[in-house]
C-alpha cells in the first residue's frame, strides 16, 4: 500500500512537473516570439506609414504617426496568438525624421496555491529609419 | 383600441401618400403633361369648326390667346410678320434642339432666365395644343409655326412677382400696365382658398393672323370662370356661351369684324381692324379686360396642377410676308420715319407693297441742307441747265435737290462787271478781300459781297503785304500753322499777329534777361532753371521758385569751390537777394551771398621718404614750434625749404591744413594737421566685419535664416576721391522654396537674409517692414476661394502677379563722427538696377556732432514680383488652410513661396547677385571723399545647407577637403560632380551602378549626367530620382536610445542623411529615453475577440495593409487621421495624448 502510495505521489509530481517544465517554455516562447513579432511588425509598418509622396517631393523621408499605429496593429493582430491578452503600448511615433518606441507584452496567469499568479512578458523596441549612408 | 388607432394612421398615412394634399405641394418638373387627366368642366361639351373638324374642349378657365408681337424700345408693336419662328410642338423640344429664336420662345427664355419660371413642366395643355397644330399644319395656306407654353408655378411669396413679370414685362403701353391691384387682386383670390384648387390663366389678347392675302380666321378660344363654358369661334361661327365673347365683342369690335370675314375672299389683314390695333395698343388692362384674367374654380378637379399659373402664347404666321402701305405700316402698327431718324417719302401716303423690315428704307428718306448734300461728294449735282445756288436753306430730301438747290443758269454779270459797272456797290466788307472766282450774276452790292469777296485767313494774309503791312509775327513769336484757315478779323496786323501768332519758347534766362519785364518776386528766380525752355506766359510759373536760400541751393559747396570760393556753412539759411539781373549776376550773387574766400591753404604733402621721416615729419607738424612758425607768418615754401625730407617722394595720405597762412599770416589761429582721409580704407573695412559678425548690440530679426560672411573688399579710387567697401554676404533660406515651373520642392532658393540690426551699434542695420513675416504660399485649386473661405488667409494674391516690397532701413551710426565740423551729402547708391530708392536724404552736417546714438538713415526699396504658375493661387494662410474638397485641383501642391517682403526674392536664382547700397560724400577740409558701402546678396542652392556630400553621391554625409570652400565660389552641383564623385561630371553614377567601388555607365547615369549638366537648375536630389532606379530610400534599424549610432569602433559612425544632426539625435532619440516612465502616445489591448475582429477588418480590406484609411490636413498630406483608429477605438485607450482631438497634444509630455 506504502508503495503504491510512492507511486502515485511520484506520478503527480512527475505530472506537476511536466506542467512547470510546459508552462515556462510556453512563456519563454512567447517571449521570443513577442519579440520577433513586435521587431518584424514594428519594421513593416514603419515602412507602410512611409510618406512616399513627401519624399518623391522633398526627398524628406517621414512616416505618418496613424498610419503606423494602424499598419502595426493590424499586421500585429495578424499573428498574434488567439490564446493571449496583448498589452500594445506605444511610447513615441516621430514623424521626421521617423522613430517609433514601443513595448509588447502578454500575460500568462498560473494558480498556485490558491493564488492566481500573472506573468507579463513584456518586449521593448526603439527602431528609425535612416537613409542609407 | 390602440389596435384600431394603428389601423387608423396607417390608413391615414397611406391615404396622404397615394393622395398628396394637393394644396400643399408646388408641381414639379417632372409632373406628367397629361392632360387627359384634366377633367372637363360643365358646358364645354363638343365643339365643331365649320371644316368638320371637332374641337373636343379646351380647359376650363384656359383662355388661349394668339398673339404675334414684337417689343422694340419698351414699346409693343404688333407684327405677324416680322419675326420668323420655326416650329416647335413643346418646350422639351425646343429646349432639346436649342433653337430658341423666336418672339415666344425668346420671352420664355427670358422668363427662365429671370428665375420667374419656378418650374417648367411638360405642357398640360398638350392635347389642346396637338390639336391646333394638327389643324394648322394641314392648312398649307396658315401653317402653324410655332408654339411655346411658359409656366411657372408659384406660392404666395412670388404669385405678385410671377404676375407682375408677365403682364408687366408683356404690357403693351407703359401708362396702360396692369395694375398693382389687379395682380394683388388675382393673387390673393388664387390664394385665398387653400383648400379649393385653382387653375389661372392669363393671356394676351387674341389677334389670330391668316395667311399672307388669302387667309383663314381661326381661334379665339376663351373661357370664363362662370360654369367653365368654353367660348370660341372660328371663321364661320361665333359661339357664346357665356358672357365672354361680348366681352370681345364689346371691346374688340374689330375683331369680330375679322372673325366673321369670309375666308374664301382676299383679305389683308388688320386693315379693317386698326381699330382693334389701337385697342390692344392702349387698352386699359384695368378694365377693358378684366374679365379675360381671373381665377377659375375647378369642380371635381383631379390634376395636381395645384396654384399654378402660367402664360400660353401662341404664335402664328403667314407662309410669305405680307406687303402693306407706309400708311398702313403707320396706321396699323405705329411705324414712324421719325422713329428712324428720317422723314416720310413723298409718295408715302400711296405707297404701297412695303414690307415690314422694308419700312424704313422705302417709306423713310433721310433730309439735309443743299450744302450738305452739294458736299455731300455723292455727286449731288444740278441738272443740266442748272446751278447750285443753295436758295433753300431748309433740310430738304435727295430727290428734292434739283428743285430746291439749284436755279436756273443765267447770263452771269461777273464779278469784274459788276465792280467795273458799280464801283461803289462793289466793296468788299472789313475783314474781306476780293475773290472773282465764282461764276455767279451779281446784280446787287449783297451779292457782291457775298460771291465776290472772301474772308481774310491766316494763311492768305501770312507774309503777305498790303497797304504797306507786311503781316508777320512779333519777334516772340511765330506763325501757328494749325491757324492757316482761321478767319482774321480785319486787315489790321495786330489782328493778324494775335489770331495767327503762337508765343515761341525761350529759356528762363533768355526771357530773365530780355529786358522786357519778366522778372520773378525778389529772391525767387531759380537760377536753375535757367535752361528751362517755357512761353512767355510761363515764365513766372516755370522759371520762379521759393525764395532762395544758400543751402537749397545745389551743389553750393561745389559751385563755391568751382569758383575759387569754398561754401561759407554759417550762411547757409541766408536768403539770396533781389536777382533782378542776368544769369551771370545772380550766380554773382549767390557766390557773394553764400560763398566766402577760402581763407584757408591745404598743402599736399607729398611724401615722406621713410618712416623715420615721416614721424620725424609728423611729430614736426604737431610741434608747438610748428605752429608758432606759422603764426610768425613763415610761407609753406620756407618750411619746405627747412624740411625738406617731409615734401618729396611718394605720395601719402596726409595733408596739412592752416587756416589763412599765406592770405593772413598774422592769424592768431592756431594750424592743426588734420588728417585727410580719416576713415580709411582699413578702418572701414574693420568696422564692416564688426558689423557683419553680428556684434552690434541691437535687436536681431529671428528668421530661419542664416548668413555668413564671404569677402570684403575695399578699395580707393583716387580720380574719384572714392573709399569703396564691399562686402558679400552669402544667405539662404532655410524655408523649402519651389520655383515656378520647377517641380515643387525640388529646388530651393534662400529667400531672405539678417542682417545683424545694429540701432544702437555702429554701422548698417537692416530693418524690415513688421508686416515683413507674413509668409506667401501657393496652392492650385480650381477656383478663386469663397468669401468665407477666405477668412482662413491673411493675405491672398488672386491676380497673376504676386509683387512683394521691402523697405530696408539701412543706418550708419559712427562712433568717431568723421564728418564732425564737416559738410556731408548723403545720398543713395542708385547704380544697381536691382535697387528702387524712394528716398534720399541730403543731410548736411555743419558742426553738429554725430554721437553714437546719431544715425544716417536710408531707406531703400527694393520691389520683386512673382508670377504664379496658370491656376495657381496665392495665400497666406493665418493658420491652417482647410480647403473644402470643392477647392480641389490639386491640394497637395501647396507650397511655400516664402516671405513677400524680404529684400532677396523668390524669383533669385542662385548665382544672381543683388546690391544695396548708400554712399555718403563728404566734404573734408572743403574736399569731397565720396564713401560707397555696399550689401551684397547672394542667394543659394537650398541643398548648401549642409556641407556635406548629399545622399546617392559616392561620398554621402562626408565633407572632402575643399568642398567647403568649393561651396562658397560654385554652384553645388559642381562642387557635388568634383568632390563628391572624384572629380567631373564623368565620375557621375547612380547609386546602383557602384557596387563595391566598380561603376558601370548605365543609361540611368548618362541621364543623371544630362540632368546635372543641363543647367535647368535642378537640384542634385531631383536629378538622382528622377533619373536613377532608387531600391530603398530608407532603411530600417533599432536603435539604442543611448547610443543609436555606435559605429565600428564605438566611436560613433556616419549618420544618415536624414539623421545628420546632432541636434536631431539627441531632441528624438536620446532625449526620449525617460518617455517609458511616461503616458504612453497609445496603448492598445488586444484579446482574442479584437484579434479576431481585427483579422476580420484584414480580410475584408481589399488594397490589404496599404489600404488609404488617412484623412490629413487638406492639401498638406499631414496630420492624418486614420479611420482604422476611428473604427476600433474602443481597444485603444482614450486617455491617451495620441487619441486626444489635438494633434499635438502628445508634444507637452
Amino acid at each position: 500500500m506504502n508503495e503504491s502510495f510512492w507511486g502515485i505521489g511520484v506520478i503527480s509530481f512527475g505530472i506537476i512537473g511536466v506542467f512547470f517544465i510546459l508552462f515556462f517554455q510556453d512563456v519563454t516562447n512567447t517571449d521570443e516570439h513577442n519579440y520577433n513579432l513586435l521587431k518584424e511588425t514594428t519594421e513593416a509598418a514603419m515602412y507602410d506609414a512611409f510618406a512616399y509622396d513627401t519624399y518623391n517631393q522633398t526627398g524628406e523621408v517621414r512616416i505618418d504617426r496613424e498610419k503606423f499605429v494602424e499598419s502595426f496593429v493590424r499586421r500585429f493582430a495578424e499573428n498574434a496568438t488567439l490564446a493571449n491578452t496583448y498589452k500594445i503600448k506605444i511610447y513615441d511615433v516621430n514623424e521626421t525624421p521617423p522613430k517609433v518606441s514601443l513595448s509588447v507584452s502578454s500575460s500568462k496567469t498560473a494558480g498556485f496555491t490558491g493564488e492566481v499568479v500573472e506573468f507579463n512578458i513584456p518586449n521593448k523596441l526603439d527602431a528609425i529609419l535612416e537613409t542609407p549612408y | 383600441m390602440k389596435r384600431k388607432k394603428i389601423i387608423y394612421y396607417v390608413l391615414l398615412i397611406s391615404l396622404y401618400i397615394l393622395c398628396p394634399n394637393n394644396s400643399a405641394h408646388a408641381v414639379d418638373a417632372g409632373v406628367s403633361s397629361s392632360t387627359g387627366n384634366v377633367g372637363t368642366v360643365g358646358g364645354s361639351g363638343t365643339c365643331a369648326y365649320c371644316d368638320g373638324t371637332t374641337f373636343k374642349s379646351i380647359y376650363q378657365g384656359v383662355r388661349l390667346q394668339v398673339i404675334h408681337a414684337k417689343k422694340s424700345s419698351n414699346k409693343w408693336t404688333f407684327d405677324p410678320y416680322t419675326y420668323p419662328v420655326d416650329i416647335y410642338y413643346d418646350v422639351a423640344t425646343a429646349k432639346k434642339t436649342n433653337n430658341i429664336n423666336s418672339y415666344a420662345q425668346t420671352r420664355f427664355a427670358y422668363n427662365a432666365k429671370k428665375g420667374h419660371v419656378a418650374s417648367i413642366i411638360s405642357n398640360p395643355f398638350k392635347t389642346n395644343v396637338d390639336f391646333l397644330t394638327q389643324k394648322f399644319k394641314n392648312n398649307a395656306a396658315n401653317p402653324i409655326s410655332a408654339w411655346v407654353t411658359t409656366y411657372f408655378t408659384g406660392t404666395d411669396s412670388n404669385c405678385m412677382q410671377n404676375l407682375k413679370q408677365v403682364f408687366r414685362n408683356s404690357s403693351i403701353d407703359s401708362n396702360h400696365q396692369l395694375s398693382e391691384k389687379k395682380i394683388q387682386n388675382i393673387c390673393n383670390s388664387v390664394f385665398s382658398n387653400s383648400t379649393a384648387e385653382y387653375y389661372f390663366i392669363d393671356a394676351e389678347p387674341l389677334l389670330v393672323v391668316p395667311g399672307a392675302g388669302k387667309g383663314t380666321l381661326y381661334e379665339l378660344i376663351a373661357g370664363n370662370k362662370s360654369g367653365c363654358n368654353i367660348t370660341y369661334t372660328n371663321q364661320c361661327n361665333t359661339y357664346v356661351n357665356n358672357g365672354a365673347i361680348n366681352n370681345v365683342q364689346q371691346y374688340m369690335p374689330a375683331l369680330t369684324k375679322i372673325e366673321k370675314s369670309d375666308a374664301s375672299t382676299t383679305y389683308t389683314p388688320f386693315l379693317g381692324s386698326a381699330s382693334a390695333i389701337e385697342r390692344l395698343k392702349y387698352a386699359d388692362w384695368d378694365s377693358d379686360y378684366k374679365n379675360w384674367s381671373g381665377s377659375i374654380k375647378f369642380i371635381n378637379q383631379k390634376t395636381i396642377y395645384e396654384k399654378m399659373y402660367g402664360i400660353l402664347i401662341l404664335s402664328f404666321r403667314g407662309s410669305t410676308k405680307t406687303q402693306l402701305s407706309c400708311s398702313q405700316f403707320e396706321k396699323n402698327f405705329g411705324y414712324t420715319c421719325a422713329q428712324y431718324g428720317k422723314y416720310n417719302v413723298s409718295n408715302y401716303s400711296t405707297k404701297t407693297g412695303v414690307s415690314a423690315d422694308k419700312y424704313s428704307t422705302e417709306c423713310c428718306e433721310t433730309k439735309k441742307t443743299c450744302d450738305t448734300w452739294y458736299n455731300s461728294g455723292k455727286g449731288e449735282s444740278c441738272s443740266s441747265g442748272y446751278e447750285y445756288d443753295g436758295h433753300t436753306t431748309s433740310e430738304i430730301a435727295k430727290s428734292k435737290f434739283n428743285s430746291s438747290c439749284c436755279a436756273k443758269e443765267k447770263t452771269s454779270t461777273s464779278c469784274e462787271t459788276f465792280k467795273k459797272n458799280n464801283s461803289k456797290d462793289a466793296v468788299c466788307p472789313t475783314g474781306a478781300y476780293e475773290s472773282f472766282s465764282k461764276n455767279v450774276d451779281i446784280t446787287s452790292k449783297t451779292l457782291y459781297q457775298k460771291n465776290c469777296c472772301k474772308s481774310y485767313t491766316c494763311s492768305y494774309l501770312k507774309n503777305k503785304t498790303i497797304d504797306k503791312t507786311t503781316y508777320k509775327c512779333a519777334s516772340d513769336e511765330k506763325y501757328d500753322t494749325s491757324r492757316d484757315s482761321t478767319t482774321v478779323s480785319s486787315n489790321k496786323l495786330s489782328d493778324f499777329q494775335t489770331t495767327c501768332c503762337a508765343d515761341v519758347k525761350k529759356t528762363c534766362a533768355t526771357w530773365y534777361n530780355s529786358g522786357k519785364g519778366e522778372t520773378c518776386e525778389t529772391g525767387t528766380y531759380d537760377i536753375e532753371k535757367s535752361n528751362v525752355q517755357v512761353y512767355k506766359d510761363d515764365f513766372t510759373d516755370k522759371c520762379c521758385g521759393a525764395a532762395k536760400i544758400c543751402s537749397n541751393v545745389s551743389n553750393i559747396s561745389n559751385f563755391c569751390v568751382a569758383n575759387d570760393k569754398v561754401y561759407d556753412i554759417t550762411k547757409q539759411n541766408d536768403s539770396i537777394p533781389s536777382l533782378n539781373l542776368t544769369l551771370e549776376s545772380t550766380r554773382e550773387s549767390v557766390l557773394n551771398t553764400c560763398c566766402k574766400e577760402d581763407d584757408s591753404c591745404t598743402y599736399e604733402v607729398k611724401s615722406f621718404n621713410s618712416d623715420q621721416n615721416k614721424d620725424k615729419c609728423c611729430k614736426f607738424f604737431q610741434d608747438e614750434n610748428f605752429k608758432n612758425l606759422l603764426a610768425a607768418g613763415k610761407s609753406i615754401e620756407q618750411f619746405k625749404e627747412d624740411f625738406p625730407d617731409c615734401f618729396d617722394g611718394e605720395e601719402i595720405e596726409y595733408s596739412v591744413s592752416t587756416p589763412a597762412c599765406d592770405s593772413n599770416p598774422n592769424s592768431s589761429k592756431v594750424a592743426s594737421i588734420t588728417p585727410k582721409n580719416e576713415l580709411t580704407t582699413d578702418n572701414w573695412v574693420n568696422l564692416l566685419k564688426k558689423l557683419l559678425s553680428g556684434s552690434g548690440n541691437g535687436e536681431s530679426v529671428e528668421m530661419d535664416t542664416v548668413c555668413s560672411e564671404k569677402q570684403c573688399d575695399s578699395s580707393y579710387d583716387d580720380d574719384n576721391a572714392t573709399n569703396k567697401s564691399t562686402c558679400n554676404l552669402v544667405c539662404y533660406n532655410k524655408l523649402e522654396v519651389s520655383l515656378p515651373g520647377k517641380p515643387d520642392g525640388t529646388f530651393q532658393i534662400g529667400q531672405h537674409f539678417v542682417w545683424p540690426n545694429n540701432n544702437s551699434g555702429n554701422g548698417f542695420s537692416y530693418k524690415p517692414l513688421s508686416s515683413s513675416t507674413t509668409k506667401v504660399c501657393r496652392i492650385m485649386t480650381n477656383k478663386v476661394l469663397s468669401d468665407n473661405d477666405k477668412t482662413l488667409c491673411q493675405e491672398y494674391f488672386e491676380n497673376k502677379d504676386l509683387d512683394s516690397e521691402t523697405n530696408i532701413q539701412l543706418s550708419i551710426v559712427y562712433e568717431n563722427d568723421p564728418f564732425k565740423g564737416n559738410s556731408t551729402e548723403l545720398s543713395g547708391d542708385n547704380d544697381s538696377e536691382n535697387v528702387v530708392t524712394t528716398d534720399e536724404y541730403n543731410v548736411q552736417f555743419n558742426n553738429s556732432k554725430l554721437n553714437k546714438k546719431s544715425a544716417v538713415q536710408y531707406t531703400v526699396n527694393l520691389k520683386n514680383s512673382y508670377s504664379l504658375p496658370s491656376n495657381y493661387y496665392a495665400y497666406s494662410p493665418k493658420s491652417k488652410l482647410l480647403l473644402p474638397t470643392s477647392y480641389a485641383t490639386d491640394l497637395t501642391k501647396y507650397v511655400d513661396i516664402g516671405y513677400g517682403n524680404l529684400p532677396i526674392s523668390w524669383l533669385w536664382k542662385h548665382g544672381d547677385e543683388k546690391k544695396v547700397g548708400i554712399s555718403i560724400v563728404a566734404s573734408v577740409d572743403n574736399k569731397s571723399i565720396n564713401y560707397v558701402y555696399e550689401c551684397k546678396f547672394e542667394p543659394t542652392d537650398f541643398d548648401k545647407r549642409e556641407n556635406v556630400c548629399p545622399q546617392y553621391s559616392k561620398k554621402p554625409g562626408e565633407s572632402p577637403t575643399g568642398f567647403e570652400e568649393c561651396l562658397n565660389s560654385n554652384s553645388y552641383g559642381n562642387c557635388i560632380k568634383n568632390f563628391c564623385y572624384d572629380g567631373g561630371n564623368d565620375n557621375l553614377y547612380c547609386p546602383n551602378d557602384c557596387q563595391q567601388g566598380v561603376c558601370k555607365t548605365s543609361d540611368d547615369t548618362l541621364k543623371l549626367r544630362e540632368c546635372m549638366n543641363s543647367g535647368n537648375n535642378k537640384s542634385f536630389f531631383e536629378c538622382v530620382t528622377s533619373s536613377c532606379e532608387i531600391n530603398k530610400p530608407a532603411i530600417y534599424r533599432t536603435i539604442s536610445l543611448v547610443n543609436p549610432f555606435p559605429g565600428k569602433d564605438g566611436t560613433g559612425r556616419i549618420k544618415g542623411y536624414n539623421w545628420n544632426n546632432d541636434d536631431l539625435v539627441t531632441k528624438y532619440i536620446t532625449d526620449t529615453q525617460d518617455y517609458y516612465n511616461k503616458t504612453p502616445m497609445y496603448e492598445i489591448t488586444l484579446g482574442p475577440s479584437e484579434i479576431s475582429k481585427i483579422r476580420a477588418y484584414n480580410k475584408a480590406s481589399v488594397a490589404g495593409y496599404l489600404n488609404d484609411t488617412l484623412t490629413c490636413t487638406s492639401g498638406l498630406g499631414i496630420n492624418c487621421r486614420s479611420s482604422f483608429i476611428t473604427q476600433f477605438k474602443s481597444i485603444f485607450n482614450s486617455n491617451t495624448c495620441g487619441m486626444s482631438n489635438d494633434w499635438n497634444a502628445c508634444d507637452s509630455r
